[in-house]
């Protein structure tokens, strides 16, 4: 085994002791959840939950245009969890939301979290398979399918968490032509950018998978999100001690 | 609490089969289980474009049967799908090529398909334009402020030089600002969402998120 190899699965090892001990510890201090450092784009979301009960429409969440079983199956999976937990507030509503993805897999996927959502809440005689849906098979069909959806089901926030390249600023545009919030998240760091323009509240980094910790305030995501905490520190480390090995000529790796 | 047969089976399935591809990444015996594995996910993600295509089909033939607002699109999404279609079916033709690289199936690539993509990819800019322009009517923060101002010294220094017209030094700075700490600030969130990544994966792997069954 190489050392890079051997480097990667130390890491993912330590990844996973740290992730265990944070589980432990969380569930050994229930009543005393970690404090988060504020996101202003999740303090936001009751805000548009809000409207969307009060004014009558609809939620419209994204999984973005992800593939499940490719490079942005994780980050698609964490659209997944913001889509899950962002349903289970806003179904009690007179129109319950829509899911939309650009996969057959993520669209089944959201079909089964929704009707999770709709059990747990006794109401799975309301429970809708098409509000699940594939709006588009490629990136920019994917985008431009948005588009109309907003006016033509009476959207009133849209909610786009996951791998959504430039083109998923086509339905932040739409948003905004029709005065609605966009919440929007994303891995790909020139879309970022380019949310942090259109959208009304964009998500930053590693912000994206943040969602079940700050929504669901589940133990697993919490103790997750502690974990990635504590291997950036080690990375912080490890990238301060390679500079200053590099500095001063001493030769770490062969 | 209520155990459901299905929901164990399809955890320990999913559990197993991730535990087996990530470990072949590491033990070299196991490449051949993992290139197996690999072969059934790409089988199931081919039964999951038929299954999202039909979802597609579905969604639209409601919205024609039931009127809801914009249905006439949806002609036009089951028009671009029988052509897409006709036109792989001719394959079949004698002389043509596969399903994807006949004439029929290049000609919607690339006078439908490409062109109307290359259109919606050009609407971008003036999206991103008018943003910008809303960005400096909000109320200023220090980080729109920073975003707005280094998004013009990067659009100065990428502009053609005008010969004879000084740049006052925002060429260097452009050029400062896109290798030093645009590269810096892009690596520290590229960092931030591996370890995303890996969290997301672990907590698959240990069952602690199931996405899968109900």
């Amino acid at each position: 085994m190489s050392l890079a190899t051997l480097s990667a699965l130390a890491f993912l090892i330590l990844f996973g002791l740290v992730l265990g001990v944070f589980i432990v510890l969380n569930r050994r201090r229930a009543a005393r959840p970690p404090l988060l450092r504020p996101i202003p784009a999740f303090d936001r979301l009751p805000e548009i939950l809000g409207e969307a009960v009060e004014s009558g429409r609809r939620l419209h969440l994204s999984l973005g245009s992800g593939v499940i079983g490719q490079a942005d199956t994780a980050t698609t999976l964490a659209g997944l969890t913001a889509a899950g937990q962002v349903a289970a507030k806003a179904v009690a509503s007179d129109r319950p939301p829509i899911v939309t993805a650009a996969d057959g897999s993520a669209m089944l996927l959201a079909q089964d979290g929704l009707k999770q959502v709709y059990r747990q809440q006794n109401a799975l005689e309301r429970f809708d398979p098409g509000a699940a849906r594939v709006a588009g098979l490629s990136p920019m069909s994917f985008g431009a399918a948005l588009t109309p959806l907003v006016q033509d089901e009476a959207v009133a926030g849209n909610i786009l968490v996951g791998p959504a390249g430039t083109e998923s600023l086509l339905v932040a545009e739409a948003g905004q032509r029709a005065g609605i919030a966009t919440l929007a998240g994303t891995d790909n760091l020139a879309a970022q950018a380019a949310f942090f323009a259109v959208a009304d509240h964009s998500l930053l980094g590693e912000d994206v998978f943040a969602a079940g910790a700050y929504l669901g305030r589940a133990r697993a995501h919490l103790a997750s999100l502690q974990a990635q905490d504590w291997m950036r520190l080690v990375l912080i480390g490890a990238i301060v001690l390679g500079a200053l090995a590099k500095t001063f000529g001493i030769e770490v790796l062969p | 609490m209520k155990v459901r047969l299905g929901n164990v089976l399809s955890t320990s399935v999913a559990v197993g089969v991730g535990v087996l591809a990530l470990l072949a990444y590491f033990v070299d015996g196991l490449a051949a289980v993992r290139v197996q594995l690999l072969a059934w996910g790409g089988l199931l993600a081919a039964v999951a474009v038929l299954i999202g295509v039909l979802n597609l089909l579905r969604v639209h033939t409601r919205k024609m049967t039931e009127q809801t607002p914009g249905w006439p699109y949806s002609l036009f999404t089951f028009l671009g799908f029988l052509l897409a279609l006709i036109a792989a079916l001719a394959a079949f033709l004698p002389g043509q090529g596969g399903p994807t690289t006949n004439i029929f199936s290049r000609f919607l690539f690339q006078h439908v398909i490409e062109a109307t993509s290359a259109a919606l990819a050009a609407l971008l800019v003036f999206i991103l334009i008018f943003a910008g322009y809303r960005l400096m009517r909000r109320p200023p923060t220090l980080v729109t402020v920073v975003f707005l101002v280094t998004a013009a010294v990067s659009l100065i220094a990428m502009a053609p030089e005008v010969v004879g017209l000084p740049d006052f030094g925002l060429r260097d700075l452009g050029r400062w600002l896109s290798q030093v700490p645009a590269v810096a600030g892009a690596r520290g969130l590229a960092l931030g969402i591996a370890l995303g990544i890996i969290a997301t994966g672990l907590r698959l792997l240990l069952a602690l998120d199931r996405p899968y069954g109900d």
